[in-house]
């Protein structure tokens, strides 16, 4: 398949700490690609740089082959190149329904286009996508974490994006609720959205995901297939030391 | 299209009508002096609600918004008594000098958050003040500029009556106050809204971020120039002191008490205060210890100021409104 989105050779470095190190990979049309590693590999860092949120030190970004480093997050945002946060960031002060009409806005333009209500329509379509539609109406604050977690991927799908990335969209969540975002994810993925998802919980991207690449220190360790990356001895002594290696076999 | 809010339309109208009755009513039997007290309010009705849009909409701290209001009655004045330009005009290109004072002060504030930015307006507040007193050739320095001509009427319409004065300013100022309201509840409001919750967030769906909060610096410092404009033609004395920090402290004391972000407080808030301050007067300088108590106990008490008390009755039982909200829950009923 068509490749989408290409990283070509990204280094990031914050003052002595190198944070990626000459990473490239590309997501294909349509695919749900994983993004697994410890805690501090770079993981967020990588999505950041591919929104626009920070610029690398060295390396491009392709988007549909055209050179996108350096551009800002709204631009980019409006290409169709769409994220979450790890910690959610719902506007607080503002209803669900406004919320996503806020993304609606962004995509169609303030002034032209369609009306209020048409816009208000689409907005609820996103919403009972995601399952939220009953509670248009509430202050995004007064939701529990797990509908915080569909907010955020509603409003992003109500900018109609090509690739969507997700960064720990499952942290902190119930058995029931990952469930859930697996079934969303799932129809997201069935429309011919790419998706990027970053996760710590095993279990939810190996179900996922075809192709799961691994990062440790900053550096692609592994890449491939969930079966070959828990067999893969890099990816067992990054996780879980040297000693594990023997037994993991 | 606008994306209008209906339920905070609903909710401040009846607000609106009982204003413009109130304040209708009020010259037929108030005094001369209360009369003058109003005219200075409704000008401190479009300040106070004008740095709402910043303040309470972005979250952008502004402690020189004086120094707009200053250079919006110094373009008037000096408009009129050196170039001879007609007041009238010289009060629109008051507010539209002070706009573009805005962009000069916005741009380079773009990218500074919090204190850093409250230390930058109020550096450029202090800036205008001592340009106001030292570029003398122009401004006169500290002595101010005395006899500044008034309004030029039409017809028997004469703007050195104060009556004539006081529904001339009231129509600026509930005029103004309307204009930033639907402003703020249209869709650039909701997004001006995003952007203080969170910014990173705005940015992610598409916002850019930079081109509303510039936009709302213009607006802000538009309406207090216009503000300004309408001082100096009434008092027709200007002197540098418009600009001073304590005005500006005085200004965001009444955005404070009337309630960030919600436009209508604040000029409540404007109410609240000028004619506090007239009863304080005798205390001259000691009036600041009042407001410095004022903003801590808002900021402790009623962080949603006053008009965080009257949006809780307009939303009871008891308000007229029930009506409307019956029937629009009626209507919500029948749509699902």
């Amino acid at each position: 398949m068509a490749e989408i989105l290409r990283v070509s050779n990204i280094w990031k470095k914050f003052g002595g700490l190198i944070a990626l190190r000459d990473v490239s990979f590309d997501v294909r049309e349509g695919e749900i690609l994983g993004i697994i590693g410890p805690n501090g590999a770079g993981k967020t860092t990588l999505f950041n740089i591919i929104t626009g949120f920070l610029k690398p030190d060295q390396g491009r970004v392709y988007f549909y082959n055209e050179d996108i480093t350096g551009k800002q997050p709204f631009e980019l945002a409006k290409k169709g190149l769409v994220r979450t946060f790890q910690l959610v960031k719902p506007f607080l002060g503002m209803s669900v329904l406004d919320n996503v009409l806020i993304a609606l806005y962004m995509r169609y333009g303030v002034l032209k286009g369609l009306s209020e209500d048409e816009l208000i329509k689409e907005a609820r379509e996103k919403l009972s996508f995601v399952g939220l539609l009953h509670r248009e109406n509430l202050s995004a604050d007064a939701l529990p974490h797990g509908e915080k977690k569909k907010l955020e991927i509603a409003r992003a799908l109500a900018l109609n994006p090509k690739v969507l990335l997700l960064d720990e969209p499952v942290g902190g969540l119930t058995t029931t609720e990952i469930d859930d975002i697996i079934r969303v994810i799932e129809r997201i993925h069935a429309s011919g959205v790419a998706i990027i998802i970053i996760e710590h919980n095993m279990r939810f991207i190996m179900r996922l995901s075809k192709r799961i690449i691994v990062l440790n220190f900053g550096k692609i360790i592994a890449e491939g297939s969930p079966e070959e990356i828990v067999s893969n001895q890099e990816v067992i002594k990054a996780y879980l030391g040297e000693r594990f290696i023997a037994r993991g076999k | 299209m606008l994306g209008l809010s209906s339920k905070t339309l609903k909710e401040t109208l009846p607000l609106y009508l009982l204003g413009i009755t109130v304040f209708s009513l009020i010259p037929l039997f108030a005094s001369e002096y209360i009369i003058h007290v109003m005219i200075i309010t409704f000008i401190y009705m479009i300040l106070a609600s004008s740095l709402d849009i910043l303040v309470g909409y972005t979250g952008a701290l502004n402690l020189g918004h004086a120094a707009f209001f200053a250079i919006g009655a110094y373009t008037s004045t000096l408009l009129s008594m050196r170039v001879g330009v007609s007041p009238w005009l010289g009060l629109i290109i008051g507010g539209f000098l002070s706009m573009i004072f805005g962009i000069i002060i916005g741009v380079p504030c773009l990218r500074l958050r919090g204190p850093y930015l409250a230390i930058s307006t109020l550096g450029f507040g202090v800036i205008i003040y001592v340009l106001l007193i030292n570029l003398e050739w122009l401004t006169r320095g500290p002595l101010g500029i005395p006899g500044i001509p008034p309004l030029p009427g039409f017809g028997s319409l004469n703007f050195t009556n104060r009556i004539t004065y006081y529904y001339f300013a009231m129509l600026m100022s509930l005029t103004s106050i309307l204009i930033l309201k639907l402003l703020t509840i249209s869709r650039f409001g909701k997004i001006l809204i995003a952007i203080r919750e969170d910014e990173e967030a705005a940015k992610a769906i598409g916002v850019n971020i930079a081109f509303y909060r510039l936009a709302a610096f213009m607006i802000s410092s538009f309406f207090a120039g216009l503000a300004g404009g309408i001082y100096a033609h009434y008092v027709r004395y200007i002197n540098p002191d418009l600009s001073a920090l304590g005005e500006s402290i005085s200004v965001l004391t009444k955005t404070l008490l009337g309630g960030f972000g919600t436009i209508i407080g604040p000029s409540i808030g404007a109410l609240v205060l000028t004619f506090l301050e007239e009863l304080l007067r005798p205390l001259l300088e000691y009036r600041f210890l009042i407001y410095s108590l004022i903003i801590i106990l808002i900021v402790r008490f009623l962080p949603g100021g006053l008009y965080s008390i009257l949006a809780r009755y307009l939303s009871t039982q008891h308000s007229i409104l029930a009506y409307f909200k019956w029937w629009s829950y009626g209507r919500d009923l029948k749509s699902k």
